[in-house]
C-alpha cells in the first residue's frame, strides 16, 4: 500500500468523489434530498392531472367562481374553512373532474403541512429529552429542507391554481 | 364491525382455490411446525427478521421472489393449460370471471414481487459489497423497505383465499378499475397490496442512490466503479423519478373509488386517457427498472469468466445512463391506438427506435469481452450467453412494434405478449438467474451444484422459445391477449406447443428447488474457502464468504476499476499488507424489530382499507406511527466491535485464503 494513497481523505488535492464514505450528516441530508425531489415528482403528477383536468367543470363551477381572492394569501386553517365552503355550496370533489384535481392537490399540499407541524411538534420533544445531539440536528437540517419545499410546491400551487383561474 | 367482509367473501364453492388453500395452508403448517420443534424462533428472530444486514436483507428478498415465482408460474400455467383446451367448442376449465383474475394476479405477481424482488435483492446483496463499505447508507430503513414489500406479498396472497383479485389486467386501466364496473375488493387489493410494496421500493431505491453516489471506498470515484453499482445507480436513480407518479396516479384512482372522485370515470370530466398515460410514465421506466441491473449482472459474469476487463467501460456508462434518461420519453408507445395523431406517434416511435441504441452498444460491448477470452463455461455464463440471443430476439421484436402503423396491427395481440416475456424471461429473469448462480458462494460460502445448473438453464432456455415462439406466430394471426377462450381451431396445436414449453420450464423451476438442496447437502464438497470462487475482479470476492456483518474490516483502498483483480496480482504485497494490518474498533448498527413491526400495523391497515374495516384501519396507522416515533427515540443505535474480536475473525480468514 503506497502512501499516496494511504492519505486519501485528508488530501486537498484529491476530488471529491475519490475521498471516501461521506459524514454522516452529509449521508441523511442528501438521502432527505432524494426523499423530496421524489415528493416533488409525485406533486407533478398530481399538477399534470389539474393541468388536463381544470377546464372539465362538468357544468358546474369553476376556479373563477368558487375562489375567494382574499382566502389565497393565507393558508392551512383557510383551506379547510375554504373545503368546507366549497362542499357546502355544492362544489365537492365529486362534483366535477375540475374539483377531483383541485381537492386533490390543494389537500395533499395540506396534508404534507399537517404532517410537517406534527413533526415540529416532535422536534420540540426531541430537543426538549435529548437535546442538540447530532441525530437531533441531522433531523432538525431535514425538517427545514421539507418545511421549505412546501413553500415551493405552495408556489406552484398558488400561482397555478388560484391566480390560474382567473386568467 | 367487519366492513365489506363476510363469510360469503371466502370462495367456498370455488374447488380449484380451496384445494390450493389446503395445500398452502399444510405446507405452512408444517413449516410452522419444524421451526417450532426444532426450536429456530429465536434464531430467525435475531438473526433474519430483524437483521439490518443489507446482504441477509438481500437474501429475503430472493427468497421472497422465489416462493412468488412459483405462484406466479402456477397462474402461468393455468393460463397455458386453459388455453390449450378451450378451442372450438371446448370452454376449458376456468370460467372467464376466473381466468381474468388468473392472468391479472400473474402480470402483478412476477413483475412487482418476483422482477422486482429479486432485482431489488441482488442490489441489496452485491452493491455494498463492490462498492467496499460496511453498509447501505440507511440500513433500518432498508428493512423497512423491505418489510414493506412483504406485507404486498401477503395482501396479494391473501387475495387468493379471502375475496378476490382484481379482474382488471395488471394495470387496472380504468373505467374498467373504477368501483361501477368493478365494484369487488379486486382491485382494491390490487391497488394497496401495489402503495404499500411500492412505497417499500421508493425507499430501498432513496436508500440505495445514497449509497451508491454518498458511500464508496476511498479512491473509489465514479470511473472506477464497477459496472454492476452503475447500473444499480441507474436503476435507483429511476425508482426515485418513476414510483412517485404510480403513488400518485393510484392515490386518485383509489379517491375515484372510495370518495367519488371523478379523475378517471367517464362522466363529469373524467378522463380515462390520463390514467393510461400517467401508469406508463411509471411503466416504461419500471420496465429498465428491472433490465438495467440485469445487464450489470451481465457485464460482471462475462468480464469474470472471459477474465478479461470488460470492453468498453465508458461507453457501458455512457449507455447505462443514456438508457436511464430516454426511457423517460418513450412511454407512449404502449398506446399509439389511443390516437395520439400521426405527429406524437412519429415522436415516440423515433424515441423507442433510438433506445435500442444504447442497448446495442452494450451488447457489442460484451460480445468483444468474450473476444479473445479465455471463457469458463460455467452456470452463469450459460445463462448470458442465452440473453445475448434471446434479447436480441426480444429487443427486435420491439423496434418492430415502435413502427406505429405496425403496432396499429399487432397492439394487444398475443405478438405483444410473446415480446414482452422475450425480454422479461430473456433478459430479466436470465439476469436474476445468473446473478443468483454468480453471489450464492459469496452470500452462503459454497457453490451451487453445476450439472443441475446448467439443466436449469436447458429447461428454461428451450421451454421459453417452445412457449412463446408459437405466441409470436398467433399474435400475427390475430390471437389477441387476455382471452379465455377461441373458435378457430387451427390455433390449438401451437397453444399446445406453448404449455409443452411452460412444462418444460416448470421442470427448470423445480430442478432449482433440487439444485438448492443437493448444493446444501454437498455443501463441504464445494466450499469456497478463499472469498474467491470464480477469480473476480471486483471487491466483493476479496473478503470471506459469507462475509462478517461488517464486510470490510479496512476499508479497502482503490486504485483502478476491477480493484480486486489488481490487487491479486501481486499476492506477496497482499500478504505484507496483511501482516501489516491494524484493526480499530468501528460502530455498527444494532438489529431492530422495527421494520417488521410497521410491516405488521400496515399489512393491518391495508386489510383494513380493503374491507373497508375503518376501526382497524385507524389501529394499523397509529400502531405503525408510534413504532416510527418509538424508533426517533432510539439512541443506542449502534454497537461498536471491539478490535480484538475483528483480528481474530479475520486472521482465521487469512489463514484459510493462504494469506499468510
Amino acid at each position: 500500500m503506497n502512501a499516496t494513497v494511504e492519505s486519501l481523505e485528508d488530501a486537498p488535492g484529491i476530488p471529491l468523489s475519490f475521498q471516501g464514505p461521506a459524514s454522516a450528516r452529509v449521508v441523511a441530508s442528501f438521502g432527505f434530498w432524494l426523499f423530496l425531489l421524489s415528493d416533488i415528482v409525485m406533486f407533478a403528477a398530481m399538477f399534470a392531472a389539474y393541468a388536463v383536468l381544470s377546464g372539465e367543470t362538468a357544468g358546474g363551477l369553476s376556479g373563477a367562481d368558487l375562489f375567494d381572492r382574499r382566502h389565497v394569501f393565507i393558508f392551512v386553517g383557510l383551506e379547510v374553512s375554504e373545503f368546507f365552503g366549497m362542499v357546502s355550496r355544492g362544489a365537492g370533489p365529486s362534483r366535477s373532474a375540475f374539483l377531483s384535481s383541485f381537492f386533490m392537490l390543494v389537500g395533499t399540499h395540506g396534508l404534507h403541512v399537517t404532517t410537517g407541524l406534527l413533526w415540529l411538534l416532535v422536534m420540540f420533544a426531541q430537543v426538549r429529552s435529548l437535546g442538540f445531539r447530532p441525530m437531533v440536528t441531522r433531523r432538525l437540517f431535514c425538517f427545514g429542507l421539507f418545511w421549505h419545499a412546501l413553500d415551493i410546491v405552495w408556489v406552484g400551487v398558488f400561482t397555478i391554481v388560484y391566480l390560474g383561474a382567473y386568467r | 364491525m367487519f366492513g365489506k367482509l363476510t363469510w360469503a367473501a371466502i370462495p367456498f364453492g370455488e374447488p380449484i382455490v380451496m384445494i390450493t388453500a389446503a395445500v398452502v395452508g399444510s405446507f405452512a403448517f408444517i413449516l410452522v411446525l419444524t421451526v417450532t420443534i426444532k426450536g429456530w424462533w429465536s434464531y430467525l428472530w435475531q438473526e433474519w427478521i430483524t437483521s439490518v444486514d443489507h446482504k441477509r436483507i438481500g437474501v429475503m428478498y430472493m427468497i421472497l421472489a422465489l416462493v412468488m415465482l412459483v405462484r406466479g408460474f402456477a397462474d402461468a400455467l393455468m393460463m397455458r393449460t386453459q388455453l390449450a383446451l378451450a378451442a372450438g367448442g371446448a370452454q376449458g376449465y376456468l370460467p372467464p370471471e376466473h381466468y381474468d383474475q388468473v392472468f391479472s394476479a400473474h402480470g402483478t405477481i412476477m413483475i412487482f414481487f418476483v422482477a422486482m424482488a429479486a432485482v431489488v435483492g441482488l442490489m441489496n446483496f452485491a452493491v455494498p459489497l463492490q462498492l467496499g463499505i460496511r453498509d447501505v447508507a440507511f440500513p433500518v430503513l432498508n428493512s423497512v423497505s423491505f418489510w414493506l414489500t412483504a406485507v404486498g406479498v401477503l395482501l396479494v396472497n391473501a387475495s387468493l383465499f379471502v375475496g378476490e383479485f382484481a379482474r382488471t389486467g395488471w394495470l387496472a386501466y380504468p373505467p374498467l378499475s373504477e368501483i361501477q364496473y368493478s365494484p369487488g375488493v379486486g382491485v382494491d387489493y390490487y391497488l394497496w397490496a401495489l402503495q404499500i410494496s411500492g412505497l417499500g421500493t421508493l425507499l430501498s431505491g432513496i436508500n440505495l442512490t445514497t449509497t451508491i453516489l454518498k458511500l464508496r471506498a476511498p479512491g473509489m470515484g465514479y470511473s472506477r466503479m464497477p459496472v454492476f453499482c452503475w447500473t444499480a445507480l441507474a436503476a435507483n436513480l429511476l425508482i426515485v423519478a418513476a414510483f412517485p407518479i404510480l403513488t400518485a396516479t393510484f392515490a386518485m384512482l383509489l379517491l375515484d373509488r372510495y370518495c367519488g372522485f371523478h379523475f378517471f370515470t367517464n362522466d363529469l370530466g373524467g378522463n380515462p386517457m390520463m390514467y393510461i398515460n400517467l401508469i406508463w410514465i411509471w411503466g416504461h421506466p419500471e420496465v429498465y427498472i428491472l433490465i438495467l441491473p440485469a445487464f450489470g449482472v451481465f457485464s460482471e459474469v462475462i468480464a469474470t469468466f472471459a477474465g478479461k476487463p470488460l470492453f468498453g467501460y465508458r461507453s457501458m456508462v455512457i449507455a447505462t445512463m443514456a438508457i436511464c434518461v430516454l426511457s423517460f420519453l418513450v412511454w407512449l408507445h404502449h398506446f399509439f391506438t389511443m390516437g395520439a395523431g400521426a405527429d406524437v406517434n412519429g415522436f415516440f416511435g423515433i424515441m423507442t427506435m433510438i433506445i435500442a441504441v444504447p442497448t446495442g452498444v452494450k451488447v457489442f460491448n460484451w460480445i468483444f469481452t468474450l473476444y479473445g477470452g479465455r471463457i469458463r463455461f460455467s452456470v452463469p455464463v450459460y445463462w448470458a450467453l442465452g440473453f445475448m440471443v434471446t434479447f436480441v430476439i426480444g429487443g427486435m421484436t420491439g423496434v418492430l412494434m415502435a413502427i406505429p402503423p405496425a403496432d396499429f396491427v399487432l397492439h394487444n395481440s398475443l405478438f405483444l405478449v410473446a415480446h414482452f416475456h422475450n425480454t422479461a424471461i430473456g433478459g430479466v429473469l436470465f439476469g436474476i438467474m445468473a446473478g443468483f448462480t454468480y453471489w450464492f458462494p459469496k452470500a452462503f460460502g459454497f457453490r451451487l451444484n453445476e450439472r443441475i445448473g446448467k439443466a436449469v438453464f436447458w429447461c428454461w432456455f428451450i421451454g421459453f422459445y417452445l412457449a412463446f415462439m408459437p405466441l409470436y406466430a398467433l399474435g400475427l394471426k390475430g390471437a389477441t391477449r387476455r382471452m379465455q377462450h377461441y373458435a378457430n381451431l387451427s390455433w390449438q396445436p401451437l397453444m399446445h406447443l406453448a404449455l409443452g414449453g411452460a412444462l418444460l420450464i416448470l421442470v427448470g423451476i423445480a430442478l432449482t428447488v433440487v439444485q438448492l438442496v443437493v448444493s446444501i447437502r454437498q455443501k463441504d464438497k464445494n466450499r469456497d474457502v478463499t472469498g474467491d470462487p470464480w477469480n473476480g475482479r471486483t471487491l466483493e470476492w476479496s473478503v470471506s464468504s459469507p462475509p462478517p456483518a461488517w464486510n470490510f474490516a479496512v476499508l479497502p483502498r482503490v486504485q483502478r476499476t476491477d480493484a480486486y483483480w489488481f490487487q491479486k496480482q501481486d499476492r506477496a504485497e497482499m500478504k505484507r499488507e496483511f501482516a501489516q494490518r491494524s484493526y480499530e474498533a468501528f460502530a455498527v448498527p444494532k438489529n431492530t424489530p422495527v421494520g417488521f413491526f410497521v410491516a405488521f400495523f400496515t399489512a393491518a391497515l391495508g386489510f383494513a382499507l380493503i374491507w373497508r374495516i375503518w376501526w382497524l384501519a385507524i389501529i394499523g396507522f397509529l400502531g405503525a406511527m408510534a413504532v416510527c416515533l418509538l424508533q426517533a427515540w432510539r439512541i443506542d443505535g449502534e454497537v461498536q466491535v471491539p478490535a480484538e474480536e475483528i483480528a481474530v475473525i479475520e486472521r482465521e480468514f487469512a489463514l484459510k485464503a493462504n494469506l499468510v
